[in-house]
């Protein structure tokens, strides 16, 4: 059998998997010990195993389970809730304020976590229950929050591009940097919505009643003491990174012990909670690891089998330009994205498109950005949208998910022109990396 | 039932156990890596063995989590189909995915079956200057976690029969009460 039908079956058998409702973890180890052994016999299996070791040796993935402790330790804090305070009555009775703030927020939460969950959850809790109370537009509530808790995906320290930069070989320092670029974009795009939406129709947002919003600036001012804690920790993260003294691992680790100090200081850390968060780090990096398991295994076995060197030849081969390649694999991603997790998304396409992208002359870095936008999208969109379910987790009960999901359209088309920015200007993601250079 | 739920129980516990263990992996591992940064920038006296004692750390922690994960349901899934194919359905879509589960596991056992018995013989290092036995190390563990995690697997797939069963009495309304359970 040649290897476009063995491409064929490997695709179509793990489609029929994974919808069926079996892990992918369990889907893709059953479909590669199934090729190993169809290919290679029983001494295929070495492989199979041998491939698998290697995740339990990666170390900068050791830098997930860190930062997922830290965000994880830092939704028990209430520094989140002071940030978003201080940051709504800085913002005055300004129309639409409110709503401006979060995506403020989301931005210094973003760079504090690197979790999307966490992000839109924490906003969900906080931000949500404010803009409702205050009579603002429901889908554009929504919308905000959903769309601004996403940007952790492309802030540093963002999970995305850790695994990315893992398994694409590339520099996580270079990624977590040309990520500051793309994120800030996409957030002025989301601001500039808000406001133009608020302009338009005043009623859409209503101004922040609390008496403080009322104060001159100057008095508010005094609030800005909420953004001390969270701008010490993420100077501290992307300072010991940005300094060279430590590894994004050990940042991570040094972010860690820094939100486990921070809720001490506030006496919001009890051993319950300790054990709580710990607990649920080992639920969320469990579940990631063993999806890598299966699909660094699948990808191991399909390598030998030579299908990574043939889709590699099918896409260069096809003679288009190399923007339209680009393209191409970008809708390969996104069509993968309504029937995948974004984990394993990476896990397969990256050791096809990494080395492509390479030969057609381009920068990986740049590419590892527009696949986390690429990913960002896919955050949002039906069926899966994975950040509409963390929203709706917390929202009201008569918040659906098909108000989420029609609440957030807007947002993916502004995702979808920042692509689109960054796709032709490549700048807006490489400045700041090529500046330390 | 509490003789037909023994096994599941005992494993769903032992799952349970290594799960909160692996936090307390996961908080030494902080802790060291914060040492490290602490004896290579402040005491500038670097040490040879924390990077890779973290990493095996973390690395036990994530083959021994797959069975508190695979108990909790955890695994990333898609279930898209349950609204598709109705309730009842996909409760035996979910009983077959995780036979399927078992077939998958249980070839990663396979796979790492002999490797794992080799390295008990023959003990590998990893070549640093810290040279800890580290390959053989992940190698047993791999096949402890997968027995582990077939093991749970197997566990929840009694508790799946024993639940339905337990819904089809109550539906037909003959043990109303059992439901407490």
């Amino acid at each position: 059998m040649g290897i476009e039908y063995i491409s064929l079956l490997i695709i179509l058998s793990l489609f029929a998997l994974v919808s069926a409702g079996v892990p992918f973890g369990a889907s893709t180890l059953l479909v590669s010990v199934g090729s190993a052994l169809l290919t290679f016999g029983p001494e295929g299996l070495v492989l199979v195993s041998s491939n698998v070791v290697h995740v339990f040796e990666k170390y900068t993935l050791v830098a997930v389970p860190f930062f997922v402790f830290m965000a994880n330790i830092l939704e028990r804090s209430g520094v989140a809730r002071e940030l978003f305070d201080s940051m709504a009555i800085l913002g005055g009775r300004m129309r639409g304020g409110v709503a401006v703030q979060t995506v403020f927020v989301s931005v210094v939460l973003a760079a504090m976590s690197g979790v999307v969950g966490g992000v839109v959850v924490l906003l969900g809790l906080i931000a949500l229950p404010q803009m409702f109370r205050l009579g603002y537009d429901r889908k554009l509530s929504i919308g905000t929050i959903v769309a601004s808790g996403s940007l952790a995906t492309l802030i540093p320290p963002s999970i995305v591009l850790i695994v990315y930069g893992a398994e694409a070989g590339v520099s996580i320092k270079d990624l977590f940097s040309a990520g500051v670029g793309p994120g800030l974009l996409l957030a002025s795009l989301y601001v500039t919505y808000i406001l133009f939406r608020c302009w338009k129709n005043p009623s859409l947002a209503p101004p922040y009643d609390v008496p403080e919003a009322q104060l001159p600036f100057y008095k508010r001012l005094k609030y800005l003491k909420g953004l001390i804690l969270p701008f010490l920790l993420i100077g501290g993260v992307l300072g010991s990174i940005y300094a060279g003294i430590a590894t994004v691992t050990e940042s991570a680790a040094i972010g860690a012990v820094g939100a486990v100090l921070v809720a001490l200081s506030r006496r919001e850390l009890s051993l319950p909670d300790m054990k709580k968060a710990l607990w649920n780090t080992m639920l969320t990096t469990g579940s990631i690891v063993w999806l890598i398991v299966g699909a660094v295994s699948l990808v191991g076995i399909y390598n030998i089998m030579g299908g990574t060197g043939f889709l590699k030849s099918m896409l260069t081969g096809t003679g288009f330009d190399p923007m339209v390649i680009i393209l191409i694999m970008m809708g390969i991603i996104m069509i993968l994205g309504t029937f995948m997790d974004w984990i394993a998304i990476v896990f397969i396409t990256v050791p096809v498109f990494a080395p492509v992208v390479t030969d057609l002359g381009y920068d990986p870095v740049w590419f590892g950005i527009l696949f986390a936008m690429n990913i960002q999208i896919y955050m949002l969109s039906p069926p899966f949208g994975p950040a509409c379910f963390y929203l709706q987790s917390v929202a009201p009960k008569d918040v659906t998910l098909q108000e989420i999901f029609m609440a957030v359209i807007p947002f993916m088309f502004l995702q979808l022109i920042g692509l689109a920015l960054v796709l032709i200007f490549p700048e807006i993601a490489l400045w700041l990396p090529n500046l330390g250079k | 039932m509490a003789e037909r739920n023994g096994f599941s129980e005992i494993v769903g516990k032992t799952s349970v156990f290594l799960g909160k263990t692996c936090g307390i992996f996961y908080l030494t591992a902080i802790g060291l890596s914060v040492f490290e940064v602490f004896m290579r920038y402040v005491i500038d006296a670097p040490t040879a063995w924390t990077s890779e004692t973290v990493m095996t750390l973390c690395g036990t922690a994530w083959l021994l989590c797959v069975g508190a994960v695979t108990q909790q349901r955890r695994h990333i899934t898609v279930t898209v189909l349950e609204i598709v194919v109705g309730e009842k359905n996909w409760k035996r879509l979910t009983k077959l995915a995780m036979v399927i589960s078992l077939l998958g596991v249980g070839g990663l056992l396979w796979a790492s079956w002999s490797p794992g018995v080799h390295s008990l013989t023959t003990i590998e290092r990893s070549g640093s200057a810290f040279n800890p036995p580290v390959p053989s190390f992940l190698k047993v563990m791999l096949v402890l976690a997968c027995i582990l995690y077939i093991a749970q697997l197997i566990a929840n797939l009694i508790e799946h029969k024993t639940k339905s069963q337990d819904q089809h009495i109550n539906n037909s309304g003959v043990h109303s009460d059992s439901g407490g359970n």
